[in-house]
């Protein structure tokens, strides 16, 4: 009966001891042994032992060892080594395994209960994706973001997709921008524990991400005015940091602005100014944008500006009382303009009324005239 | 002047003048075009403009060529003001007096009511001298304004980005007023108002028809007749 042989845990012909008994006559006469079990007992019989390592040529040190009880935490608990490392087929490996390849079960239509998203294509289509297929060894794969074993929900705060923990994950490539953007008021922000401060794929996207000079890129120059204003445009956030919510229209209605609209990519974005990832607030002397540092800034495109440059707001709002005399004169203008246009109607209303009654007349006195001419 | 009088006709406008007006009516609608379309960008109207003067780069040649015609068109103003006896004659008239406004008033309640009698208006109606005026001021603001934000560096090197901030305000507000004087207001006037229809000749031909001008400047008329009386 089965439950009675399961029932003797320490026994010979139980599936531990077969295994390894398997396994160790299978090298010791064949050299090496097919691997098909679903059990990953086989694999742990060297990957389970703690220290157990492999030397590569270059002299390097491959630390080999698996600890499986995170994979028993992550969102794969249920899954095998060999169903995501399934090019490994032999013990041991002939040649040495190939990285994980996600897109086995991760893809729209999957059968395996893998999440039904096409992120996997868009991946592939992203600047990490393309240089992937480009031969770039330094190219990350999905286990790079999302790590190996241990993967968790992006909701999970312990994952490495996780709101906060982004920055860190895209910072094991990008060093110097991580160090750049851990300085910058997003990054203090961050490390403060606020849920409203952008990390890395806020700005940049996550699967979609493109380099910058890609028209898709939500920071190509045409799209960076509009990503900052997902959060920079609405009063609901901007309020409680004591942020002026307009500054995204302000920018819009500017030179800068319309000629970016139409096309001129040179024009001066959002981060031409307030730099990507060092964005500090004006106050601090570090800032591209404190007064002290805006001929710089400035001169970066406008050659030779000068301390004039930071004598007067930079978002203008005409509509906006804080704008001062602007927003007197405009506001002047405004009713000259309307008044006079309401003096046009009045003049034009007055013409045509005294065009049509001077015709009125001569109109009448038609229908009149057979009249007379008949009456005799 | 007399003679052609008697052909039934009125000098309005030397050919100095319709050349002027016809450069200062070319440049202003194509500084208004382009201008507008700035101020406007987000209407699909000014997409279509700005798509059609070759995008944002051509727009910018586009307004600053045309604002050369108009300074052009306004130092021709100003040589004619002091070399042409009928620019100075016209100036002179053109210059509102007591009267513009007591015959001013007397329009309007005829204009409204029909009762009274009709105005009685000199060279210039007080709403000719009105816009004339306008455009006037309207021009040289426009010509200051405009070249202080002709090139932000220049500028720049100059006053504080506060008096750029102003002079931009001035320009696109002032440039609606100018809009609404001169492309609604004066277009009306010369194609639509007080018999006008289809047009006033006098920009193309330099002259108005004696019937027309005698009930549009009844007070010019007399004094004409008069001079020719003695």
């Amino acid at each position: 009966m089965r439950p009675t042989a399961r029932m003797k845990p320490k026994s010979f012909l139980s599936g531990r001891w077969m295994t390894f008994a398997f396994v160790t006559l299978s090298i010791a006469l064949l050299g090496t042994v097919p691997v098909r079990s679903q059990d990953d007992l086989r694999c742990l019989t060297c990957h389970g032992k703690p220290g157990f390592k492999k030397t590569l040529p270059s002299g390097q040190v491959l630390g080999l060892f698996v600890d499986p009880t995170p994979l028993r935490l992550s969102v794969h608990k249920k899954l095998n080594c060999v169903q995501c490392h399934a090019d490994v087929n032999e013990v041991p490996h002939k040649e040495r395994p190939q990285r994980v390849n996600c897109k086995r079960c991760h893809y729209q239509g999957n059968t395996m209960g893998a999440p039904q998203t096409s992120k996997y294509m868009e991946f592939e289509n992203s600047v990490h994706g393309r240089a992937l297929k480009a031969g770039n060894p330094k190219a990350p794969l999905c286990q790079d973001c999302h790590g190996g074993h241990f993967i968790l929900p992006g909701s999970d705060p312990r994952s490495r997709v996780g709101h906060d923990n982004v920055p860190q994950t895209c910072g094991t490539c990008h060093i110097k921008i991580y160090g750049q953007y851990r300085e910058s008021i997003h990054g203090k922000a961050l490390a403060m524990g606020n849920k409203d401060a952008p990390v890395c794929t806020d700005c940049h996207g996550e699967h979609t991400i493109q380099r910058p000079s890609a028209p898709s890129s939500s920071v190509n120059p045409a799209n960076v005015a509009n990503t900052c204003g997902k959060c920079h445009a609405k009063i609901v956030i901007m309020k409680k940091y004591g942020i002026n919510a307009e500054q995204v229209s302000t920018y819009k209605n500017s030179f800068h602005g319309i000629a970016n609209e139409f096309g001129v990519l040179k024009a001066a974005n959002c981060a031409s100014c307030h730099t990507a990832h060092d964005i500090l607030p004006p106050d601090d002397p570090r800032s591209s944008v404190n007064p002290k540092n805006i001929p710089k800034t400035c001169g970066r495109c406008h050659h030779g500006a000068n301390a004039n440059f930071a004598k007067g707001r930079i978002h203008v709002d005409p509509d906006d009382r804080s704008a001062g005399i602007v927003y007197w004169v405009a506001l002047g203008f405004k009713i000259l303009t309307l008044s006079t246009l309401a003096g046009l109607f009045i003049h034009i209303g007055l013409d045509l009324f005294r065009q049509v009654k001077a015709r009125k007349p001569r109109e009448a006195r038609l229908p009149e005239a057979p009249t007379e001419e008949n009456e005799p | 002047m007399s003679d052609k009088r008697r052909e039934g006709t009125v000098e309005r406008m030397s050919l100095l003048q319709r050349l002027d007006h016809a450069l200062l009516a070319v440049c202003l609608l194509l500084l208004i075009a382009s201008g507008l379309a700035l101020v406007y960008h987000d209407q699909a109207w000014a997409k279509v403009l700005i798509g059609l003067m070759g995008g944002m780069k051509g727009r910018g040649l586009l307004h600053r060529a045309a604002a050369i015609g108009l300074v052009f068109a306004g130092l021709v103003h100003f040589g004619g003001l002091l070399f042409s006896r009928k620019y100075q004659d016209d100036f002179r008239a053109v210059r509102f007096e007591r009267m513009d406004f007591s015959e001013g008033w007397k329009g309007w309640i005829y204009g409204l009511t029909g009762k009274g009698a009709p105005p009685y208006y000199g060279r210039f109606t007080p709403m000719q001298k009105f816009q004339y005026w306008g455009i006037f001021v309207g021009c040289i603001i426009m010509t200051i304004s405009g070249f202080v934000l002709w090139s932000p560096q220049a500028s720049l090197a100059l006053f504080p980005k506060s008096i750029y901030d102003l002079m931009l305000v001035v320009h696109s507000e002032q440039a609606q007023l100018i809009f609404v004087v001169l492309i609604l207001w004066h277009l009306y006037d010369v194609h639509v108002a007080g018999g006008n229809f289809p047009m006033n000749p006098a920009w193309l031909t330099g002259r108005i028809k004696a019937e027309r001008f005698k009930k549009q400047h009844p007070a010019e008329w007399d004094r004409m007749t008069e001079g020719e009386q003695k």
